[in-house]
């Protein structure tokens, strides 16, 4: 188990590496010279120049990506051009905030979408299965963004039971997971409902029920267990996918995380902290990635026996 | 597509096609989404004749007034009206939808195809770099391509391709890897085709249903991730009748005008719900083994 845990965080350095190349090359290419960011369009060309050779912006391409890469080692993403405070600390403010979004979202999907995935594959072809599957589809199509403006026009504009936007409260925080939520709950339904179907036609749950255990015991216990496998790769990749889809509903709800913090980066052509913003993203979803997988080797005994040898 | 055409004529076995469309026209949800993904293409293709005004022309006498006859669905701040700018608005999302999907898939394709064939290290430096691109979030990825490029309707589909390009590689793979060993491939070996004809000719009509079937449902998240770049102002400015600009626009006048952004929303929900109902029957019908 160690040499697998041990292989696989090995794997994550390349591909952070290789992250680092591309968000860095992204960004060479987008315009906008930086001093002239910082110093403002009126700047003297004199005091542009200077400052360019300050930051090392002068310097060959290589140099500067290496410079920024062991930066990105020392967790130092630099400063924010629009304030100077250190892009690290600007996320890890935000951090709270996305990560309380992302994870009550990915409850709620946790607590719809599994029993409705359970319901519809033991009722198969019953009017709960076909409405959950027609609603996981919609839901599934609905745009997060779009559902939000909804929420807020239903929930907060003609009930008024909630606030419009922004944070304080837990009543705040109902409406953008819900949004945030939805998409989820209805891949957490298809998946469970699919992986439960399959389980049921295998001999073990036929023996199951051929010993006289109540249908209760058969699904709860027998069978939900390997159904559920699968699902938790869903639901890592899940977590990882709504930190960064995060970015539309913190817009609309005016919720300061990690997602607006680089929508407003970007509109200010704050390079560092977008830069830093889409590093820790990514790193954030393939540790996620790292933990489902090494999870899924505990759950699976299968998974662990290849390791062994 | 004009391989599937190929394919259809091939003599071998059953036509497997003609069997997949059967197995479509037994499926009530896929032929309902089918039916309604036509309408939105006959939409777009003659919006010049079924929107009542153009989708830019402004009425001061009406400005966001409710549903009307003249105005079916309402009119926006600048009096604009609002289904006029919905039907030509489908000409916007379905062109993105599809160009991006077929610049991904013909680009995820052939690195797909060269990674399966070719194996090797040729396979490991594509996939990894692949698996790169898939840990930055598409989204994400899509805003520092836009901002890059600038925001317009080109650099939209691009951007948009670029970022589902990794998934379109991945299972275009897996389909050449599945198939590289079997007979009739190195049947076309042994008779001296070259490597581009036998992916061209022999692999690439065998790994079309998974390739089709992604693409559908691609074109479907693409329809989301480019309404999404409009929303957030960094895919088409608003002038232009793109339904998440028009979202965008509307959002300001919620309390006023609900239906600014209740009816681009609903076109959406439709357009995609419409194809993923038809990408799911897709799967099923071109893959029984899948079927639950």
């Amino acid at each position: 188990m160690l040499k697998f845990i041990g292989k696989r965080v090995l794997m994550l350095i390349p591909v952070l590496i290789g992250v680092s190349l591309i968000v860095f090359t992204l960004m060479q290419l987008s315009p906008g010279d930086p001093a002239m960011i910082i110093l403002g369009a009126q700047a003297a060309p004199e005091d542009i120049a200077i400052l360019r050779e300050e930051m090392g912006l002068n310097d060959p391409l290589v140099v500067q990506f290496f410079r920024f890469l062991l930066g990105m080692f020392r967790l130092d993403f630099g400063t924010s051009y629009k304030d100077g405070m250190p892009v690290l600390s600007k996320l890890l403010e935000a951090l709270p905030y996305t990560a309380q979004l992302t994870f009550s979202a990915v409850l709620l999907a946790l607590i719809v979408g599994i029993p409705a995935g359970i319901i519809s594959a033991t009722k198969q072809y019953s009017i709960f299965d076909r409405i959950a599957t027609v609603a996981a589809l919609i839901g599934f199509s609905t745009p997060n963004f779009w559902l939000s403006i909804m929420l807020i026009l239903v929930f907060s504009v003609n009930l008024q039971w909630l606030p419009v936007s922004g944070t304080g409260t837990i009543l705040h925080l109902v409406l953008p997971s819900i949004a945030l939520g939805l998409q989820s709950a209805a891949v957490f339904t298809r998946m469970t409902r699919s992986s439960m179907l399959e389980v049921l036609n295998m001999d073990y749950i036929r023996t199951a029920r051929a010993k006289g255990l109540s249908e209760r015991v058969v699904i709860l216990k027998h069978a939900l267990k390997n159904a559920l496998i699968p699902v938790i790769t869903v639901v890592g990749l899940q977590i990882g996918l709504l930190f960064g889809g995060a970015i539309l509903t913190e817009t609309v709800f005016a919720w300061p995380g990690v997602g607006r913090l680089m929508i407003d980066s970007i509109r200010a052509k704050d390079t560092p902290v977008v830069q830093g913003g889409v590093i820790f993203t990514a790193s954030i979803f393939v540790f996620i990635n790292l933990l489902v997988d090494i999870l899924y080797a505990y759950v699976d005994p299968r998974v662990k026996a290849q390791y062994k040898s | 597509m004009s391989s599937q055409v190929n394919t259809a004529s091939h003599p071998k076995a059953k036509n497997p096609f003609l069997e997949a469309l059967k197995n479509l026209k037994k499926n009530k949800m896929a032929c309902i989404g089918g039916i309604v993904l036509l309408i939105f293409i006959f939409i777009a293709i003659f919006a010049d004749f079924i929107a009542p005004h153009a989708a830019d022309t402004q009425d001061w006498m009406h400005i966001m007034e409710g549903p009307s006859a003249d105005y079916p669905l309402g009119t926006d701040s600048y009096g604009r009206c609002v289904f006029s700018r919905i039907v030509y608005g489908s000409r916007i999302s379905l062109l993105v939808g599809f160009v991006a999907v077929a610049f991904s898939a013909i680009g995820g394709g052939i690195i797909g195809a060269c990674a399966g064939y070719f194996r090797g290290r040729l396979d490991n430096v594509l996939m990894r770099i692949m698996d790169v691109l898939l840990a930055i979030p598409s989204i994400l990825l899509a805003i520092a391509i836009v901002n890059i490029l600038g925001p317009s309707l080109m650099n939209v589909m691009i951007a948009v391709g670029l970022s589902s390009m990794p998934s379109f590689a991945r299972i275009v793979r897996a389909a050449v890897l599945s198939i590289r060993d079997s007979e009739f491939i190195e049947a076309a070996v042994a008779i001296g085709d070259s490597t581009a004809a036998i992916i061209w000719h022999n692999i690439l009509p065998n790994c079309l249903a998974p390739i089709i079937v992604q693409a559908t449902l691609g074109v479907a998240s693409a329809i989301l991730s480019a309404a999404g770049l409009s929303f957030l102002g960094l895919g088409l400015q608003p002038p232009s009748p793109e339904w998440g600009a028009m979202l965008s626009e509307g959002r300001a006048y919620i309390y006023i005008a609900p239906w600014l952004t209740i009816c681009p929303g609903v076109s959406i929900v439709l357009v995609v719900l419409s194809l993923n109902l038809f990408g799911d029957g897709l799967r099923d019908a071109l893959d029984p083994k899948l079927k639950q």
